[in-house]
């Protein structure tokens, strides 16, 4: 366990880091447009002494390298456009937000997604699985900003059941997390649904029937365990997305989440406060592989052992 | 001379393809999509940009047939603009991810060894960056071109593309099929394009069915963003996005660029699970690699039974039928069979493979699934009937009174839970023994069954264990419970000569030390007559012959079974000629 | 009377390297011989390295010591082209040996054309002419092997072994994946093809009774290593090695 752990933080997470943080510098740096592009009527000179404040009339190795220093210490920098502001400030309200969405969104499409695929699994070529598959078809097909819109407007407006903008009270959260979600925990039951299938076609699963187990544990407590693992493998791309996926939802129920920071930063060329949102973002991201290969291994006793008689 | 034409496998997964409704219907809903995209915008009277003062937000009508947006501009024909964006947008992209994902992939997979650690370890490392971000950032520096769209999204795919395919060619040049090419001498290139990607392109078509929806919902989200497509231009995303603000008083502005993004995305779903299905290559190797069993017309075996009925009798199985539905009639895999198992005895079926006899024993124990099978007849065992008992009923004898052992041991083990609790599970859950004591037995036995030092190795995986040790595993399993009777399924199959008398001696041992009486089934009459006392010899279904094991051997009465044992090798001169079945019916059965 | 034998192994090793630990040695140090139209039976079981035995004398993988055809030294790197006519390998598993996406005949052409720039007319002779004599019939060529039975496709996969019209094959378990009826079609076809083309073969088998059945001398492995050789009735009849004795005792 141990071992995966290192070797996934050595040989991955941190090279990934590494690449992230060099490829979206060399971007910000290299696009046409400066951050002090917006303030009004600046002298030349008045850019060169900007410019010379933060350090970017310096080569942009050095930039990048003075940047990755300050990193290290966990200095974010300063904000170049909003005079005054650390680049921590701006994310501090932002980042917890959109993060608290998307690992909702996560543990609704889980506790939605997997009870439907099984279910669906165990009742093979029946209505049980037609029905659910049906549903998951068509939540294959509907994205969350078409799904918010229409959510919003039949249980916010119409019906009046739960509030359609904000993030203060634990209500607002119902409809922001399933309009969110829904797509994942429909994928989650497709993938579900064939890994069950496959795991209750195995051998094993015929060794235990024939023990004289009940359909129930045969299902639960044989044929989970493997039956899961394409969700489980499916848990960092699906984090990915939904982190993502978050920012359309957080401009349809107006959201003060990442998406605006990101959007807004990259655009006007704030080139640290850029680098500080996709940094932190890069690094929930890769906790999240992370934990998912950690799940995968302790599930499978195969590369559990694989890795530690290494 | 004419020339039989055969069915390749692509012609019969399209055949497939189009048995299958849905598939079907996600097929003409799509061509009729991307047809309606192409020409509307042609024959519609408006265009994308025109604004029409006097026809702000009008409803559908007969002149604007999906209504206007808040400039008065039609929106069937600003929806069939962003239609041919949302799908040009996706084929370029797919292409750039085929390309380089199937060269990366490709290479990567058939190099294997370093070329393949190195390539794999870039894209592992390029695979946890978070793409849609960086699309995000690329697209809101630089100017918002459509092209760098299509490069971006391109650029994220190929990753998983490269991976499939790798992970595909790999595999491939494991088969036999390609080390046979490099026996015959052909070059890497000829290996490569003729006989290995032919190969992977259903995976591929698979994958690009997954991949042009993905990148549509990934199109229309920028765009939604306000990061793809440009005004005047509009696409899916962007009015979805226009429609969405004005949900409440003019729902049909995101109703329709929202429906017309649901309906592709679910024909492309429908096409693609149908594809899925029709170009598995497990499902191919289910449905036709395997000729289907000849329907035989074959005389019902002798109903009656031959073995002694005696009061010992264990297990009497009467005419019984076992059918499955096939796609032309009906597959009679088990016709009229019946016998009678004494307690102790051994019995052994013997039958090549299709012949029924597996399925004999699976409908007996109930795991022959009924439907879509159908079973009939009567098998008694101590009183109760088998056939047709319910499904709780059976499981109470299934593992207690009853146990199996199986063909593969190295599949049969779950490869999830340790030993000692596989071991031990049928005690727990026939006569509620708690954990702790459980496993304790479960130790004792899998020592009886010759594993040493139990106690330390009843800890480890299935996979620590080789093939035989494994077997013994299963043993141990099934004899935990003192069965009456142990049904093992060509228990020695898959085993080396050596472990496979080892294997039979423990049964032999088991069967004395416990009295257990042994349903034996296997192609090899050699081995069966070297456990049974008494053997049954079956062929398309039926059983054609049974007896004592001597008689069987040495003075077979049916023809199939004088068949079996000349083609033997074993009870041949070496060099000789071997009989084989067709001469068989030739000379009419005698020899 | 002294031939040349036909296949020739000296001291033939193959060692597989480990990440952390002693190399595993697959083959130590075998040498055979097989006379001009004989089979050799090589007996053992699963790991003992005969598949691997198999793949060196065809070049596939690199080893040390020497294998002499027609008493001159095979040197795959410098004349791989004309070594792979002579020298045919027929797999077990005839499932997974053909090309599923190939017909029948492309699969036989395929060959002549790569190695002898065969005319078309002459590739058509030729393939009708050798699917006769593997049993097959004219209307089998433009099928693909999903359409055939387990003993048909071994068939076919003998067709492809033989096209080239090697002097050499070997038999790689031809039979272990087959019923039992089925077996004594293909060992009876094998044998008459042997007679027919005046083949040398090889043949790897862990059944101790097809040997038997099928060659004139037996070699038992163990282990990587040679553990006895010599005709069969002497090995398999009066067993000198311990190991040979046990493989005996197991087999029916």
């Amino acid at each position: 366990m141990l071992r995966t752990l290192f070797h996934r933080l050595f040989l991955q997470a941190l090279p990934t880091l590494f690449v992230l943080s060099a490829l979206s510098f060399l971007l910000v740096r290299l696009a046409p447009g400066s951050p002090f592009a917006s303030e009004k009527e600046q002298s030349q000179q008045t850019l060169d002494t900007l410019n010379a404040t933060y350090g970017l009339d310096q080569p942009i190795p050095v930039q990048y390298l003075r940047y990755m220093g300050g990193l290290v210490r966990g200095d974010l920098g300063p904000s170049l456009v909003k005079p005054g502001r650390t680049v921590f400030e701006l994310i501090q309200t932002a980042l917890p937000v959109s993060i608290q969405l998307g690992f909702l969104a996560l543990i609704f499409a889980i506790s939605v997604g997997i009870p439907m695929g099984v279910f669906a699994a165990v009742n093979h070529n029946r209505w049980g699985d037609y029905l659910c598959m049906g549903l998951a078809l068509i939540g294959v097909c509907i994205p969350g900003f078409v799904l918010g819109p229409l959510l919003s407007l039949q249980f916010g407006l119409n019906w009046g059941w739960f509030p359609v903008i904000g993030w203060e009270e634990p209500i607002d959260r119902v409809l922001p997390t399933i309009s969110l979600g829904s797509i994942y925990a429909a994928y989650i039951a497709r993938l579900a649904r064939g890994g069950m299938l496959e795991e209750l076609g195995k051998d094993y699963i015929r060794t235990a029937r024939s023990k004289g187990l009940s359909e129930w544990k045969v299902v639960w407590k044989h044929a989970l365990r493997g039956g899961i693992q394409p969700v489980i493998t499916f848990l960092g791309p699906a984090a990915a997305g939904l982190l993502t996926g978050a920012f359309v939802v957080e401009s349809i129920f107006e959201i003060p989440g990442m998406g605006e920071v990101i959007v807004g930063a990259a655009t006007e060329r704030d080139l640290f406060l850029v680098m500080g949102s996709v940094m932190l973002f890069g690094s929930v991201l890769i906790l999240f592989n992370t934990i998912a290969d950690l799940l995968l291994a302790w599930l499978n006793p195969r590369i559990r052992l694989h890795k530690e008689s290494k | 001379m004419i020339l039989e034409k055969g069915t390749s496998l692509g012609r019969d997964a399209w055949r497939r393809l189009l048995h299958n409704k849905a598939a079907t219907a996600g097929l003409i809903l799509l061509m009729a999509m991307i047809l309606i995209c192409v020409i509307g915008p042609w024959i519609s009277p408006y265009t994308q940009e025109e604004m029409n003062w006097d026809a702000i937000n009008a409803p559908p009508s007969v002149k604007h047939w999906m209504g206007t947006d808040a400039t008065g501009r039609d929106l069937l024909t600003r929806t069939m603009h962003g239609g041919r964006i949302s799908f040009s947008v996706a084929l370029a992209a797919t292409m750039v991810s085929l390309l380089i994902g199937v060269a990366y992939g490709g290479i990567s997979g058939y190099r294997g060894g370093k070329t393949d650690a190195v390539m794999m370890r870039v894209v592992d490392v390029l695979y946890g960056l978070p793409f849609t971000l960086l699309v995000i950032l690329l697209v809101s520096i630089f100017e918002k071109s459509l092209m760098l769209l299509f490069i971006a999204i391109g650029a994220v795919e190929w990753l998983t593309m490269a991976r499939i395919v790798r992970g595909e060619v790999l595999g491939l040049c494991r088969q036999e099929f390609v080390e046979a090419c490099r026996v015959l001498g052909y070059s890497n290139l000829r290996i490569l394009f003729r006989h290995i990607i032919p190969n992977v392109l259903g995976t591929i078509i698979i994958y690009i069915t997954l991949t042009i929806p993905s990148i549509m919902l990934l199109e229309a989200f920028l765009s939604f963003l306000g990061l793809g497509v440009q005004a005047p231009m509009a696409s899916w995303g962007s009015l979805i996005k226009e429609g969405a603000f004005a949900m409440e008083d003019m729902p049909w502005q995101m109703i329709v660029p929202g429906s017309a993004l649901f309906f592709t995305l679910l024909a492309l779903n429908f096409l693609g699970d149908g594809l899925r299905d029709a170009l598995d290559p497990r499902r191919i190797s289910h449905a036709s690699t395997t000729p289907p069993p000849e329907h035989s017309d074959s005389e019902p075996g002798p109903a009656a039974v031959a073995g002694s009925e005696e009061t010992g009798s264990l297990l009497t199985v009467r005419n019984l039928n076992v059918t499955f539905p096939q796609r032309q009639g009906i597959l009679r895999a088990v016709q009229n069979v019946g016998f009678v198992l004494n307690q102790g005895e051994a019995l052994g079926i013997v039958g090549e493979s299709g012949s029924g006899k597996s399925v004999t024993v699976s409908s007996l124990m109930g795991l022959v699934p009924s439907p879509p099978a159908t079973i009939s007849g009567s098998a008694v065992f101590r009183e109760s009937e088998l056939i047709g008992a319910s499904a709780s009923d059976l499981r109470k004898i299934r593992g207690d009174k009853i146990s199996m052992i199986f063909q593969d041991p190295m599949t049969s083990l779950n490869p999830h839970q340790r030993v000692v609790d596989q071991v031990a599970e049928p005690l727990r859950i026939h006569r509620g023994v708690g954990k702790a004591a459980a496993r304790k037995r479960a130790v004792e036995v899998l020592e009886e069954v010759g594993i040493r030092d139990a106690a330390k190795r009843a800890m480890s995986w299935p996979h620590e264990f080789s093939g035989g040790m494994r077997q013994r595993v299963m043993i141990a399993m099934a004899m935990i419970t003192e069965p009456d009777l142990l049904i093992a399924d060509e228990p020695t199959t898959a085993l080396d000569v050596t472990v496979q008398r080892q294997i039979l001696e423990l049964i032999a041992r088991m069967r004395k030390d416990h009295g257990t009486a042994v349903l034996f089934i296997s192609h090899d009459l050699a081995v069966v007559s070297a456990v049974c006392d008494r053997i049954a010899v079956m062929k398309d279904g039926v059983m054609v012959e049974q007896g004592t094991a001597e008689d069987v051997m040495e003075r077979p009465q049916h023809a199939y079974t004088h068949a079996l044992l000349n083609c033997h090798p074993g009870l041949h001169e070496p060099g000789s000629r071997l009989m084989t079945l067709d001469q068989m019916a030739e000379t009419g059965g005698r020899l | 009377m002294t031939m040349t034998p036909t296949l020739e192994v000296q001291d033939l090793r193959v060692t597989f390297p480990v990440k952390h630990g002693e190399p595993v040695k697959a083959v130590d140090g075998v040498s055979l011989t097989i006379p001009p139209n004989e089979t050799l039976g090589l007996v053992g079981e699963s790991g003992c390295g005969k598949t691997t035995l198999s793949r060196a004398i065809l070049g596939l993988i690199s080893f040390e010591g020497e294998v002499f055809l027609d008493g001159t030294p095979l040197d795959w790197k410098q004349d791989e082209k004309r070594l792979r006519k002579q020298v045919q390998l027929i797999f077990q598993d005839p499932f997974a040996s053909l090309n599923p996406r190939m017909t029948v005949d492309q699969c036989l052409q395929e060959p002549l054309w790569v190695h002898e720039r065969c005319p078309r007319e002459e590739r058509v002779i030729r393939v009708n002419q050798l699917l006769d004599q593997v049993g097959l019939t004219q209307a089998a060529k433009g099928k693909y092997p999903h359409e055939f039975s387990g003993g048909q496709r071994q068939r076919v996969a003998i067709a492809r072994a033989l096209i080239l019209e090697p002097e050499f094959v070997i038999a790689d378990e031809p039979v272990s994946a087959l019923d039992v009826s089925i077996q004594a079609q293909i060992l009876n076809l094998l044998q008459d093809l042997r007679e027919q083309m005046g083949l040398t073969m090889l043949f790897i088998s862990h059944d101790l009774a097809v040997v038997r059945h099928v060659a004139g001398c037996v070699a038992v492995m163990n282990k990587g290593q040679i553990v006895e050789q010599g005709p069969c009735a002497k090995v398999l009849e009066t067993p000198e090695h311990p190991y040979t004795q046990t493989l005996l005792d197991a087999a029916f």
